[in-house]
C-alpha cells in the first residue's frame, strides 16, 4: 500500500461532522473513516471522491500522496 | 423485478462454531487400517468429515453478524479468500506430489491421504476465510 498522509480529521471538523455523521453519507462504517483518518486504508477513487464532497475539500488536500 | 443484495452480512450465532466438531468423525477415516479391512475401499471416504472444520469459522462470521459490507471490508474478504484458497491448493499439491514421490505410498494409503487431505483443505480453507478476515477487520 503507497504510503500517504491524512488530513480527513482536519476538514472532517471543519465541516462539523462526526465520524459516523461522515460514514452514513459516504456508505461505509465508522472503523472505516477511523482507518481513512490514520492513513491505514488506502480509498477507492469513487470513496475519496464522495468524502470529498462530504466535507467539501479537494481530494489532493484530503489525501497527500508523495509524489 | 431483480432482488436487492443485501449491504450487510448475514447474522448467526457465533455458537453455531461448534459445529466444526464433527470434523472429529473424520478420524474414523482410521478405522479400516487399524481393524484390517483396508481391502473394503469405500471405507477411507469418512476423512471428508474433516471439511466439518471448516464450521469452526462460523465462530468468526458470528462475531461479524449484521456487519455493513463496505469497500474495506469487500477488499478484506478477497484477500482473506486469495491466502486461504492459496494454503489449502499449497496442501492439497504438495500432499499429491509427495504421496507420488517421497512417501512411495502404495495405493490404498494414497487414496487414504488424498482423501483426508481434500477433507481437510476444504474445511481450512473455509475456516481461514472466515478467521483472517475477522483479523484483517480488527487489527490496529
Amino acid at each position: 500500500m503507497p504510503d500517504f498522509e491524512s488530513n480527513l480529521k482536519k476538514y472532517r471538523q471543519l465541516a462539523g461532522l462526526t465520524q459516523e455523521e461522515l460514514a452514513q453519507r459516504v456508505g461505509v462504517r465508522r472503523e472505516t473513516i477511523v482507518r481513512l483518518e490514520v492513513a491505514k486504508y488506502n480509498p477507492s477513487l469513487k470513496l475519496a471522491v464522495d468524502i470529498s464532497r462530504a466535507v467539501g475539500a479537494p481530494i489532493e488536500e484530503i489525501f497527500v500522496f508523495e509524489s | 423485478m431483480t432482488k436487492q443484495k443485501s449491504q450487510y452480512t448475514r447474522t448467526i450465532s457465533p455458537k453455531l462454531g461448534i459445529l466444526g466438531i464433527l470434523g472429529f468423525v473424520g478420524v474414523a477415516g482410521f478405522l479400516p487400517k487399524i481393524y484390517h479391512i483396508t481391502e473394503i475401499l469405500p471405507t477411507p471416504t469418512f476423512f471428508f468429515f474433516f471439511a466439518f472444520f471448516g464450521f469452526f469459522g462460523f465462530y468468526y462470521e458470528g462475531k461479524m453478524s449484521h456487519t455493513l459490507m463496505d469497500e474495506r471490508f469487500q477488499a478484506n474478504a478477497y484477500r482473506a479468500m486469495a491466502i486461504a484458497n492459496k494454503f489449502a491448493l499449497t496442501l492439497i499439491l504438495a500432499a499429491a506430489i509427495l504421496s507420488m514421490s517421497v512417501l512411495r505410498l502404495e495405493a490404498y494409503d494414497m487414496l487414504a491421504l488424498l482423501i483426508a487431505v481434500l477433507g481437510l483443505a476444504f474445511g481450512l480453507s473455509i475456516f481461514l476465510q472466515q478467521y483472517l478476515l475477522y483479523r484483517f477487520e480488527n487489527e490496529e
